[in-house]
């Protein structure tokens, strides 16, 4: 039951990672909060429906992250720079009406009732793990979220560009004066920072169900795990995703329907504790 | 429509008879209004108009005299909502103590949010509230709350009793509870007025404008805070007490982001500096969210509202005009 219960408690917490370290890179860069980004992960979870129905799941794999990215572009050149001068909590909340209108848009194209897709496959089967038979797919997300986290870290800490991101993040005036273009490295945040977005979205369709309140959930979530791990830290809010996949997955069986307010009665216990979130490892201002 | 002004402007000596006079005759004249509506489509607009009103003015205060953006107005104005039908469900409490009693928990709990909220950053500030909203949805829909709570299909209660000398019964009329709501509306605006106006709305917006400066100057920055939120929270409260007693239900819709967003548009539009403002900007959007609404846009609409009033007015719809007259004065 434990090891069961860890190995899903991994598999939500990756979901989770992807999307708030996207969350958390964009603003380190631009100290904007991208409200909308429960709605990219939403289209990518919808295009990933239809790449899968119409081609297959590893196509749409591929596919979506890099339609992503490029409404990653948009969202950079149309939103975040033309608004790079205006207040930290006017560009927040023209995200989040981004995003409704975006949500909407998706909701009027494919309609109100939650859709699913099959797992491919490969990754179909089930596994014995300490005895108890284990979906190879949560296996699968795992893997992918792990690895997805590993190269990110291996990129801030390993590359020059990863060094210029953590710069910017750091002391974006100083980082100016040293010749480093903000612009340059923000187009590339964006991106993957919607990538990771579209790549969760099709992650979730063969785990979880894909609805039409699934970007308001996730939005939520996302929030509540940048805020406990200290807005702007990166590795505050993987740190935090961790907890709260954990929390949610072993509330759901110990507490029952109680699990669903934990996320919120643990943002209010961390934020007693700590006004100022974990943040730790560097975070933004 | 003048704009009355939260913060003191200078204004000459005679303005002040005449704008009370005409507010007087307004808020007078508008006790006539059901007998030219006789209920229908826009009396009820113009009630649920006025709820947004009401949150919107909570939102606007918060924004203006804290610089917080309360982004989650709806937990404090559901929590009274559902606090007044349980009260009248479970506990057989008359309608009139049940609000009493409502507004005290809606009271207390705003207290206890602003405690911890006030001490983070403004940005932490709009997601936690945003987050406690979301809480309360979830919470109210709780299927093991569902005797108390109604879960996710909403609490109808039956309130006996007498509000104000009118029978709780007839509040559930479209026109019977407007002078309930028309009353209360006037009320709000003119405790936020005078709050903004006194000392302690000086002390809120010197601590806006510069926390540090008056720690040092020896003033407590964290308090006032967190009274002028829990003011705001009790504020919300009377919103949805009035709405729970019109509808006679309380449902976890209340508690939508949608909600928040919509008095937090009325109250940007309209002009946080301004008491009229947000009133008005709640009756317009609460009129273009039931016209969209009815060909199935209303979500569409507020997004689209939320993207064209935070790029072209985010300081409301009189400040263009305000800085264009300013501009034409000096010329």
């Amino acid at each position: 039951m434990i090891p069961t219960l860890i190995l899903n408690a991994l598999a939500v917490s990756s979901l989770y990672i992807m999307m708030a370290s996207g969350l958390a890179l964009i603003f380190g860069l631009r100290r904007v909060m991208n409200f909308g980004h429960g709605a990219i992960y939403m289209v990518g979870a919808y295009l990933g429906y239809t790449i899968a129905s119409g081609m297959n799941f590893w196509a749409a794999l591929v596919i979506v992250p890099l339609l992503m990215s490029v409404l990653g572009v948009l969202l950079e050149l149309a939103v975040l720079r033309p608004l790079e001068r205006r207040q930290q909590i006017e560009v927040a909340l023209i995200t989040f009406g981004i995003g409704i209108v975006i949500a909407q848009i998706v909701i009027r194209i494919y309609g109100g009732t939650p859709l699913s897709v099959a797992a491919p496959p490969l990754l179909a089967s089930s596994v014995k793990i300490f005895g108890a038979d284990y979906p190879v797919y949560r296996l699968f997300i795992t893997v992918v979220g792990l690895c997805s986290v590993v190269a990110l870290a291996v990129w801030l800490n390993a590359t020059r560009t990863g060094m210029f991101v953590r710069a910017v993040s750091h002391a974006p005036d100083v980082s100016s004066m040293m010749g480093i273009n903000a612009n340059r490295l923000s187009l590339l945040i964006s991106m993957l920072s919607t990538a990771f977005a579209g790549l969760a979205g099709v992650l979730v369709g063969p785990y979880l169900s894909i609805d039409p309140g699934m970007d308001v959930a996730m939005i939520i979530t996302c929030m509540i795990v940048v805020v406990i791990g200290g807005t702007g830290s990166i590795w505050g809010a993987i740190f935090a995703a961790l907890i709260l996949g954990f929390v949610q997955t072993f509330g759901t069986v110990y507490l029952h329907e109680i699990s669903v307010l934990l996320p919120y009665l643990m943002l209010v216990a961390i934020l007693v504790w700590r006004p100022q979130g974990l943040n730790f490892g560097g975070g933004a201002e | 429509m003048t704009s009355l002004p939260l913060s003191r402007r200078p204004a000459s000596a005679m303005h002040w008879p005449v704008l009370g006079g005409a507010a007087l005759a307004v808020f007078l004249a508008g006790f006539l209004l059901p007998g030219y509506l006789e209920g229908g489509y826009l009396q009820s607009l113009l009630n649920n108009g006025l709820i947004t009103g009401i949150l919107a003015l909570c939102v606007a205060f918060i924004m203006h005299q804290c610089g917080f953006v309360l982004f989650g107005i709806a937990a404090y104005y559901g929590l009274a909502a559902y606090a007044c039908a349980i009260l009248v469900n479970s506990f057989g409490f008359s309608a009139m103590a049940a609000a009493a009693v409502a507004l005290l928990v809606t009271l207390a709990a705003a207290f206890l949010v602003g405690a911890i909220v006030i001490r983070v950053k403004p940005l932490a500030f709009m997601m936690i509230c945003l987050s406690l909203a979301e809480l309360m949805r979830h919470f109210v829909a709780l299927p093991s709350l569902r005797r108390t709570t109604g879960g996710s299909d909403g609490l109808l209660f039956m309130p006996e009793g007498r509000v104000f000398g009118i029978d709780a019964m007839d509040l559930l009329d479209t026109g019977q509870v407007w002078p309930l709501i028309w009353t209360a509306t006037w009320v709000m605006a003119g405790l936020f007025l005078i709050v903004a106006t006194s000392h302690f709305g000086v002390r809120l917006r010197a601590i806006k404008e510069n926390e540090e400066r008056m720690r040092f100057s020896g003033f407590d920055t964290y308090w006032p805070r967190v009274f002028a939120f829990a003011g705001v929270g009790l504020a919300a409260g009377v919103a949805g007490v009035i709405q729970a007693l019109a509808t006679g239900f309380a449902s976890p819709e209340m508690f939508s982001i949608i909600t928040s967003t919509n008095a937090l548009l009325a109250a940007i539009t309209g002009g946080v500096s301004s008491v009229v403002g947000p009133v008005m900007g709640g009756v317009i959007y609460t009129w273009a969210i039931s016209e969209f609404g009815a060909l199935g846009y209303s979500q569409l609409f507020t997004g689209i509202a939320v993207i064209l009033v935070m790029l072209f007015i985010p300081k409301g719809i009189l400040h263009p005009l305000r800085l264009l007259g300013r501009k034409g004065g000096r010329a």
